[in-house]
Protein backbone atom coordinates (compact mmCIF):
# COMPACT_ATOMS: atom_id res chain seq x y z
CA UNK A 1 0.00 0.00 0.00
CA UNK A 2 1.28 3.47 -0.72
CA UNK A 3 1.75 5.71 2.27
CA UNK A 4 -0.33 8.57 0.98
CA UNK A 5 -3.87 9.19 2.08
CA UNK A 6 -6.28 11.91 1.17
CA UNK A 7 -7.36 14.23 3.97
CA UNK A 8 -11.05 15.23 3.88
CA UNK A 9 -10.10 18.58 2.31
CA UNK A 10 -7.92 16.93 -0.35
CA UNK A 11 -10.66 14.39 -1.12
CA UNK A 12 -13.18 17.25 -1.38
CA UNK A 13 -10.80 19.13 -3.67
CA UNK A 14 -10.34 16.08 -5.90
CA UNK A 15 -14.08 15.44 -6.20
CA UNK A 16 -14.76 19.14 -6.86
CA UNK A 17 -12.05 19.19 -9.55
CA UNK A 18 -13.43 16.11 -11.27
CA UNK A 19 -16.97 17.55 -11.24
CA UNK A 20 -15.71 20.93 -12.47
CA UNK A 21 -13.61 19.38 -15.27
CA UNK A 22 -16.19 16.81 -16.26
CA UNK A 23 -19.25 19.05 -15.89
CA UNK A 24 -17.86 22.04 -17.78
CA UNK A 25 -16.35 20.00 -20.62
CA UNK A 26 -19.40 17.75 -20.94
CA UNK A 27 -21.62 20.87 -21.07
CA UNK A 28 -19.59 22.16 -24.04
CA UNK A 29 -19.89 18.75 -25.71
CA UNK A 30 -23.60 18.44 -24.94
CA UNK A 31 -24.40 21.79 -26.61
CA UNK A 32 -22.29 20.77 -29.61
CA UNK A 33 -24.13 17.45 -29.78
CA UNK A 34 -27.57 19.06 -29.60
CA UNK A 35 -26.62 21.54 -32.34
CA UNK A 36 -25.01 18.94 -34.60
CA UNK A 37 -27.67 16.25 -34.31
CA UNK A 38 -30.83 18.34 -33.90
CA UNK A 39 -32.21 17.20 -37.32
CA UNK A 40 -32.10 13.60 -36.03
CA UNK A 41 -33.71 14.33 -32.66
CA UNK A 42 -37.36 14.51 -31.60
CA UNK A 43 -38.45 17.58 -29.63
CA UNK A 44 -38.79 15.72 -26.28
CA UNK A 45 -35.26 14.35 -26.78
CA UNK A 46 -33.89 17.85 -27.40
CA UNK A 47 -35.70 19.08 -24.27
CA UNK A 48 -34.18 16.25 -22.19
CA UNK A 49 -30.70 16.95 -23.54
CA UNK A 50 -31.08 20.65 -22.76
CA UNK A 51 -32.09 19.82 -19.18
CA UNK A 52 -29.04 17.55 -18.99
CA UNK A 53 -26.79 20.35 -20.26
CA UNK A 54 -28.27 22.81 -17.74
CA UNK A 55 -27.56 20.36 -14.90
CA UNK A 56 -23.98 19.87 -16.12
CA UNK A 57 -23.46 23.63 -16.17
CA UNK A 58 -24.85 24.06 -12.66
CA UNK A 59 -22.67 21.21 -11.36
CA UNK A 60 -19.59 22.67 -13.08
CA UNK A 61 -20.20 26.11 -11.60
CA UNK A 62 -20.82 24.84 -8.07
CA UNK A 63 -17.85 22.46 -8.25
CA UNK A 64 -15.59 25.24 -9.52
CA UNK A 65 -16.43 27.30 -6.45
CA UNK A 66 -15.92 24.09 -4.49
CA UNK A 67 -12.32 24.00 -5.69
CA UNK A 68 -11.85 27.55 -4.35
CA UNK A 69 -13.44 26.48 -1.06
CA UNK A 70 -10.97 23.58 -0.87
CA UNK A 71 -8.04 25.91 -1.65
CA UNK A 72 -9.10 28.24 1.18
CA UNK A 73 -9.43 25.23 3.51
CA UNK A 74 -5.97 23.97 2.46
CA UNK A 75 -4.48 27.39 3.15
CA UNK A 76 -6.14 27.50 6.55
CA UNK A 77 -5.22 24.03 7.73
CA UNK A 78 -8.35 23.65 9.84
CA UNK A 79 -10.06 20.95 7.81
CA UNK A 80 -13.21 21.65 5.83
CA UNK A 81 -14.34 24.19 8.44
CA UNK A 82 -11.38 26.32 7.37
CA UNK A 83 -13.00 26.88 3.98
CA UNK A 84 -15.23 29.66 5.35
CA UNK A 85 -12.41 32.16 6.01
CA UNK A 86 -13.50 35.42 4.35
CA UNK A 87 -10.01 36.95 4.28
CA UNK A 88 -8.57 33.91 2.51
CA UNK A 89 -11.50 33.85 0.05
CA UNK A 90 -10.52 37.39 -0.89
CA UNK A 91 -6.94 36.24 -1.36
CA UNK A 92 -7.76 33.11 -3.39
CA UNK A 93 -10.31 34.92 -5.60
CA UNK A 94 -7.48 37.14 -6.87
CA UNK A 95 -5.09 34.28 -7.65
CA UNK A 96 -4.84 32.35 -10.90
CA UNK A 97 -7.18 29.73 -9.36
CA UNK A 98 -9.79 32.44 -8.77
CA UNK A 99 -9.35 33.90 -12.26
CA UNK A 100 -9.77 30.40 -13.71
CA UNK A 101 -13.14 30.05 -11.98
CA UNK A 102 -14.32 33.46 -13.27
CA UNK A 103 -13.18 32.50 -16.77
CA UNK A 104 -15.03 29.16 -16.51
CA UNK A 105 -18.15 30.93 -15.23
CA UNK A 106 -17.97 33.25 -18.26
CA UNK A 107 -17.65 30.22 -20.56
CA UNK A 108 -20.67 28.57 -18.91
CA UNK A 109 -22.68 31.81 -19.27
CA UNK A 110 -21.87 31.85 -23.00
CA UNK A 111 -23.00 28.22 -23.25
CA UNK A 112 -26.25 29.24 -21.57
CA UNK A 113 -26.89 31.68 -24.42
CA UNK A 114 -26.57 28.80 -26.90
CA UNK A 115 -28.89 26.72 -24.76
CA UNK A 116 -31.57 29.42 -24.73
CA UNK A 117 -31.27 30.67 -28.32
CA UNK A 118 -31.21 27.91 -30.89
CA UNK A 119 -29.74 30.03 -33.67
CA UNK A 120 -26.71 30.93 -31.54
CA UNK A 121 -25.64 27.41 -30.61
CA UNK A 122 -22.53 27.34 -32.83
CA UNK A 123 -20.87 30.65 -31.79
CA UNK A 124 -21.91 29.89 -28.23
CA UNK A 125 -20.35 26.41 -28.31
CA UNK A 126 -17.15 27.73 -29.91
CA UNK A 127 -16.68 30.78 -27.66
CA UNK A 128 -17.96 29.07 -24.52
CA UNK A 129 -15.81 26.04 -25.28
CA UNK A 130 -12.72 28.20 -25.75
CA UNK A 131 -13.36 30.06 -22.49
CA UNK A 132 -13.94 26.81 -20.56
CA UNK A 133 -10.83 25.20 -22.07
CA UNK A 134 -8.75 28.32 -21.43
CA UNK A 135 -9.86 28.35 -17.79
CA UNK A 136 -8.15 25.01 -17.20
CA UNK A 137 -4.90 26.40 -18.61
CA UNK A 138 -4.84 29.34 -16.20
CA UNK A 139 -3.72 27.07 -13.38
CA UNK A 140 -1.54 24.01 -13.31
CA UNK A 141 1.68 22.77 -14.72
CA UNK A 142 1.43 24.40 -18.16
CA UNK A 143 1.91 27.76 -16.41
CA UNK A 144 5.31 26.86 -15.01
CA UNK A 145 6.77 25.33 -18.16
CA UNK A 146 9.17 27.10 -20.53
CA UNK A 147 6.97 25.99 -23.49
CA UNK A 148 3.96 27.64 -21.85
CA UNK A 149 2.49 29.18 -25.05
CA UNK A 150 2.59 25.96 -27.05
CA UNK A 151 1.31 23.98 -24.06
CA UNK A 152 -1.70 26.27 -23.71
CA UNK A 153 -2.66 25.75 -27.35
CA UNK A 154 -2.23 21.97 -27.06
CA UNK A 155 -4.16 21.86 -23.80
CA UNK A 156 -7.08 23.77 -25.33
CA UNK A 157 -7.12 21.48 -28.37
CA UNK A 158 -6.97 18.43 -26.10
CA UNK A 159 -9.76 19.71 -23.84
CA UNK A 160 -12.09 20.73 -26.69
CA UNK A 161 -11.73 17.28 -28.23
CA UNK A 162 -12.32 15.68 -24.81
CA UNK A 163 -15.37 17.94 -24.34
CA UNK A 164 -16.98 16.76 -27.55
CA UNK A 165 -16.29 13.12 -26.69
CA UNK A 166 -17.51 13.06 -23.11
CA UNK A 167 -20.36 15.49 -23.76
CA UNK A 168 -21.77 13.09 -26.33
CA UNK A 169 -21.75 10.03 -24.08
CA UNK A 170 -24.95 10.72 -22.13
CA UNK A 171 -26.95 11.78 -25.24
CA UNK A 172 -25.77 8.63 -27.05
CA UNK A 173 -26.50 6.47 -24.00
CA UNK A 174 -29.99 7.92 -23.82
CA UNK A 175 -30.61 7.45 -27.55
CA UNK A 176 -29.28 3.88 -27.71
CA UNK A 177 -32.57 2.23 -26.74
CA UNK A 178 -34.95 4.59 -28.52
CA UNK A 179 -37.40 2.32 -30.46
CA UNK A 180 -36.18 3.52 -33.85
CA UNK A 181 -32.93 1.62 -34.51
CA UNK A 182 -32.46 3.07 -37.99
CA UNK A 183 -32.48 6.66 -36.69
CA UNK A 184 -30.27 5.74 -33.72
CA UNK A 185 -27.81 3.95 -36.00
CA UNK A 186 -27.70 7.01 -38.27
CA UNK A 187 -26.82 9.26 -35.31
CA UNK A 188 -24.22 6.80 -34.04
CA UNK A 189 -22.65 6.38 -37.46
CA UNK A 190 -22.40 10.14 -37.97
CA UNK A 191 -20.97 10.51 -34.47
CA UNK A 192 -18.45 7.76 -35.21
CA UNK A 193 -17.31 9.59 -38.35
CA UNK A 194 -16.80 12.86 -36.47
CA UNK A 195 -15.27 11.12 -33.45
CA UNK A 196 -12.30 9.94 -35.50
CA UNK A 197 -11.09 13.54 -35.77
CA UNK A 198 -11.70 14.23 -32.11
CA UNK A 199 -9.94 11.07 -30.99
CA UNK A 200 -6.94 12.03 -33.11
CA UNK A 201 -7.07 15.51 -31.52
CA UNK A 202 -7.27 14.11 -27.98
CA UNK A 203 -4.40 11.68 -28.52
CA UNK A 204 -2.07 13.88 -30.57
CA UNK A 205 -2.41 16.94 -28.32
CA UNK A 206 -2.34 14.84 -25.13
CA UNK A 207 0.78 12.90 -26.13
CA UNK A 208 2.72 16.03 -27.19
CA UNK A 209 1.63 17.75 -23.96
CA UNK A 210 2.83 14.79 -21.92
CA UNK A 211 6.15 14.62 -23.81
CA UNK A 212 6.80 18.34 -23.24
CA UNK A 213 5.80 18.26 -19.56
CA UNK A 214 7.81 15.11 -18.85
CA UNK A 215 10.80 16.09 -21.01
CA UNK A 216 11.29 12.56 -22.31
CA UNK A 217 10.02 9.02 -21.99
CA UNK A 218 12.09 7.80 -19.03
CA UNK A 219 10.24 9.90 -16.40
CA UNK A 220 7.09 8.07 -17.48
CA UNK A 221 8.42 5.03 -15.64
CA UNK A 222 10.59 6.59 -12.97
CA UNK A 223 8.46 9.35 -11.42
CA UNK A 224 5.11 9.21 -9.58
CA UNK A 225 3.71 11.77 -12.08
CA UNK A 226 4.85 9.66 -15.02
CA UNK A 227 3.43 6.44 -13.59
CA UNK A 228 0.06 8.02 -12.89
CA UNK A 229 0.10 9.42 -16.43
CA UNK A 230 0.84 5.90 -17.67
CA UNK A 231 -2.15 4.58 -15.72
CA UNK A 232 -4.28 7.34 -17.28
CA UNK A 233 -3.01 6.37 -20.75
CA UNK A 234 -3.89 2.74 -20.05
CA UNK A 235 -7.44 3.80 -19.16
CA UNK A 236 -7.60 5.92 -22.34
CA UNK A 237 -6.44 2.87 -24.31
CA UNK A 238 -9.29 0.79 -22.89
CA UNK A 239 -11.73 3.63 -23.59
CA UNK A 240 -10.57 3.65 -27.20
CA UNK A 241 -11.19 -0.10 -27.28
CA UNK A 242 -14.80 0.46 -26.28
CA UNK A 243 -15.18 3.28 -28.80
CA UNK A 244 -13.81 0.99 -31.52
CA UNK A 245 -16.13 -1.81 -30.42
CA UNK A 246 -19.12 0.53 -30.69
CA UNK A 247 -18.09 2.01 -34.03
CA UNK A 248 -17.12 -1.13 -35.86
CA UNK A 249 -19.28 -3.86 -34.29
CA UNK A 250 -22.25 -2.70 -32.24
CA UNK A 251 -23.43 0.23 -34.39
CA UNK A 252 -23.27 -1.74 -37.69
CA UNK A 253 -25.13 -4.59 -35.94
CA UNK A 254 -27.76 -2.09 -34.74
CA UNK A 255 -28.10 -0.68 -38.25
CA UNK A 256 -28.54 -4.23 -39.57
CA UNK A 257 -31.41 -4.76 -37.13
CA UNK A 258 -29.72 -7.27 -34.81
CA UNK A 259 -31.91 -7.92 -31.73
CA UNK A 260 -31.18 -6.28 -28.34
CA UNK A 261 -28.26 -4.38 -29.85
CA UNK A 262 -29.54 -1.09 -28.37
CA UNK A 263 -29.18 -2.50 -24.84
CA UNK A 264 -25.66 -3.75 -25.57
CA UNK A 265 -24.70 -0.41 -27.00
CA UNK A 266 -26.14 1.29 -23.94
CA UNK A 267 -24.08 -0.92 -21.60
CA UNK A 268 -20.94 -0.30 -23.65
CA UNK A 269 -21.48 3.49 -23.54
CA UNK A 270 -22.13 3.29 -19.78
CA UNK A 271 -18.77 1.49 -19.37
CA UNK A 272 -17.16 4.26 -21.44
CA UNK A 273 -18.71 6.75 -19.01
CA UNK A 274 -17.26 4.85 -16.04
CA UNK A 275 -13.83 4.91 -17.67
CA UNK A 276 -14.16 8.65 -18.28
CA UNK A 277 -14.80 9.16 -14.54
CA UNK A 278 -11.64 7.15 -13.72
CA UNK A 279 -9.65 9.17 -16.29
CA UNK A 280 -10.93 12.43 -14.79
CA UNK A 281 -9.95 11.19 -11.32
CA UNK A 282 -6.45 10.40 -12.59
CA UNK A 283 -6.33 13.86 -14.21
CA UNK A 284 -7.48 15.49 -10.96
CA UNK A 285 -4.65 13.76 -9.13
CA UNK A 286 -2.13 14.65 -11.85
CA UNK A 287 -3.05 18.32 -11.65
CA UNK A 288 -3.09 18.61 -7.87
CA UNK A 289 -1.16 15.92 -6.08
CA UNK A 290 1.79 15.33 -8.36
CA UNK A 291 4.24 17.51 -10.24
CA UNK A 292 6.08 16.75 -13.47
CA UNK A 293 9.77 16.05 -12.83
CA UNK B 1 -21.51 -12.05 -30.88
CA UNK B 2 -19.75 -14.37 -28.44
CA UNK B 3 -16.51 -12.72 -29.48
CA UNK B 4 -17.98 -9.30 -28.65
CA UNK B 5 -19.12 -10.38 -25.20
CA UNK B 6 -15.75 -11.95 -24.37
CA UNK B 7 -13.99 -8.86 -25.62
CA UNK B 8 -16.16 -6.65 -23.41
CA UNK B 9 -15.55 -8.85 -20.37
CA UNK B 10 -11.81 -8.69 -21.01
CA UNK B 11 -11.97 -4.91 -21.44
CA UNK B 12 -13.94 -4.52 -18.19
CA UNK B 13 -11.31 -6.56 -16.34
CA UNK B 14 -8.53 -4.52 -17.87
CA UNK B 15 -10.30 -1.34 -16.76
CA UNK B 16 -10.49 -2.61 -13.17
CA UNK B 17 -6.81 -3.62 -13.28
CA UNK B 18 -5.77 -0.23 -14.64
CA UNK B 19 -7.79 1.54 -11.96
CA UNK B 20 -6.19 -0.59 -9.25
CA UNK B 21 -2.76 0.10 -10.75
CA UNK B 22 -3.54 3.80 -10.67
CA UNK B 23 -4.48 3.66 -7.01
CA UNK B 24 -2.04 1.13 -5.58
CA UNK B 25 0.86 1.07 -8.02
CA UNK B 26 2.13 4.50 -7.13
CA UNK B 27 4.90 5.14 -4.69
CA UNK B 28 4.10 7.27 -1.68
CA UNK B 29 4.04 10.96 -2.47
CA UNK B 30 3.02 14.06 -0.60
CA UNK B 31 -0.45 15.12 -1.64
CA UNK B 32 0.17 18.82 -1.36
CA UNK B 33 2.64 19.10 -4.17
CA UNK B 34 4.79 22.05 -5.13
CA UNK B 35 6.11 22.37 -1.55
CA UNK B 36 9.27 24.40 -1.36
CA UNK B 37 10.44 24.15 2.22
CA UNK B 38 11.59 27.38 3.85
CA UNK B 39 14.58 27.79 6.12
CA UNK B 40 13.19 28.07 9.62
CA UNK B 41 14.34 29.28 12.96
CA UNK B 42 14.57 27.33 15.08
CA UNK B 43 15.76 24.78 12.50
CA UNK B 44 13.92 21.47 12.27
CA UNK B 45 15.01 19.07 15.02
CA UNK B 46 16.95 21.64 17.01
CA UNK B 47 17.38 21.32 20.78
CA UNK B 48 17.38 24.70 22.44
CA UNK B 49 18.70 25.62 25.86
CA UNK B 50 16.38 28.62 26.08
CA UNK B 51 12.90 29.23 24.66
CA UNK B 52 12.89 31.05 21.30
CA UNK B 53 11.15 34.42 21.17
CA UNK B 54 9.92 34.03 17.61
CA UNK B 55 9.51 31.59 14.75
CA UNK B 56 11.36 32.61 11.59
CA UNK B 57 10.54 31.62 7.99
CA UNK B 58 12.76 32.35 5.02
CA UNK B 59 11.39 31.35 1.59
CA UNK B 60 13.24 31.40 -1.73
CA UNK B 61 10.46 33.51 -3.30
CA UNK B 62 7.79 35.73 -1.73
CA UNK B 63 4.86 33.72 -0.34
CA UNK B 64 1.73 34.57 1.60
CA UNK B 65 1.91 32.77 4.93
CA UNK B 66 -1.72 31.97 5.63
CA UNK B 67 -1.52 29.82 8.77
CA UNK B 68 1.08 29.04 11.43
CA UNK B 69 0.16 26.78 14.34
CA UNK B 70 2.28 25.63 17.26
CA UNK B 71 1.55 22.39 19.13
CA UNK B 72 3.13 21.12 22.37
CA UNK B 73 4.21 17.53 23.03
CA UNK B 74 0.68 16.58 24.13
CA UNK B 75 -0.72 17.88 20.85
CA UNK B 76 -2.35 20.92 22.45
CA UNK B 77 -2.28 24.10 20.36
CA UNK B 78 -0.27 26.97 21.82
CA UNK B 79 -1.97 30.26 21.01
CA UNK B 80 0.25 32.70 19.14
CA UNK B 81 -0.14 36.33 20.18
CA UNK B 82 0.41 38.05 16.80
CA UNK B 83 -2.18 38.79 14.12
CA UNK B 84 -2.13 36.91 10.81
CA UNK B 85 -0.61 38.80 7.91
CA UNK B 86 -1.11 37.38 4.42
CA UNK B 87 0.95 39.98 2.57
CA UNK B 88 3.59 38.43 0.27
CA UNK B 89 7.05 38.28 1.85
CA UNK B 90 10.21 36.21 1.58
CA UNK B 91 10.85 36.31 5.31
CA UNK B 92 8.43 36.31 8.20
CA UNK B 93 8.85 36.34 11.95
CA UNK B 94 6.02 35.08 14.16
CA UNK B 95 6.11 36.23 17.76
CA UNK B 96 5.96 33.47 20.37
CA UNK B 97 4.51 33.50 23.90
CA UNK B 98 6.84 32.35 26.75
CA UNK B 99 7.34 28.62 26.17
CA UNK B 100 7.98 25.96 28.81
CA UNK B 101 10.54 23.19 28.41
CA UNK B 102 9.38 20.40 26.12
CA UNK B 103 8.90 19.44 22.49
CA UNK B 104 7.02 21.56 20.01
CA UNK B 105 5.77 21.09 16.48
CA UNK B 106 5.03 23.91 14.04
CA UNK B 107 2.62 23.53 11.12
CA UNK B 108 2.49 26.16 8.41
CA UNK B 109 0.47 26.83 5.28
CA UNK B 110 1.15 29.34 2.53
CA UNK B 111 0.16 30.44 -0.94
CA UNK B 112 3.29 30.14 -3.03
CA UNK B 113 4.48 32.68 -5.58
CA UNK B 114 3.05 30.54 -8.42
CA UNK B 115 -0.38 30.41 -6.75
CA UNK B 116 -0.26 26.89 -5.31
CA UNK B 117 -1.11 26.10 -1.68
CA UNK B 118 2.02 24.76 0.03
CA UNK B 119 2.47 23.42 3.52
CA UNK B 120 5.06 22.02 5.87
CA UNK B 121 5.99 21.40 9.45
CA UNK B 122 9.04 21.37 11.67
CA UNK B 123 9.75 20.62 15.29
CA UNK B 124 12.12 21.70 18.04
CA UNK B 125 12.56 21.06 21.71
CA UNK B 126 13.54 23.20 24.69
CA UNK B 127 15.80 21.59 27.27
CA UNK B 128 17.04 23.98 29.98
CA UNK B 129 20.85 23.84 30.41
CA UNK B 130 20.85 23.01 34.16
Amino acid sequence: MPDFALSPVEAFNLVAKVLAYGGALAAVGALTFIGTFRPFLADPEVAALKRHQAILMAVALLASFGTLFATVALLNGLGLAGGFDAELWGLVAGTAAGEAVWMRALGLAILLVGLLFRSLWLPSAVLGGLAVAASFGLVGHVQDDPHSGLLHVLLMLHLLAVAYWIGSLWPLWRLATVPDPKRVAAVMERFGQLAVYFVIGVLAAGLVLAALLLEGVTPLFTTPYGRLLLAKLALVGILLGFAALNKWRLVPALAAGAPRMGERLKRSIALEGGLVVLILLATGLLTSAFSPP
Amino acid sequence: MLFVLQWKRLAARLAVLAALAAVFGLPGAPLLAHSKGPKTTPPHGSELAAPPRALGFSFARPVRLTAVRLYNAEGGEVELPGKRSIKPAKTRSIELPPLEAGSYRVEWRALSADGHPVDGEFSFSITPAN
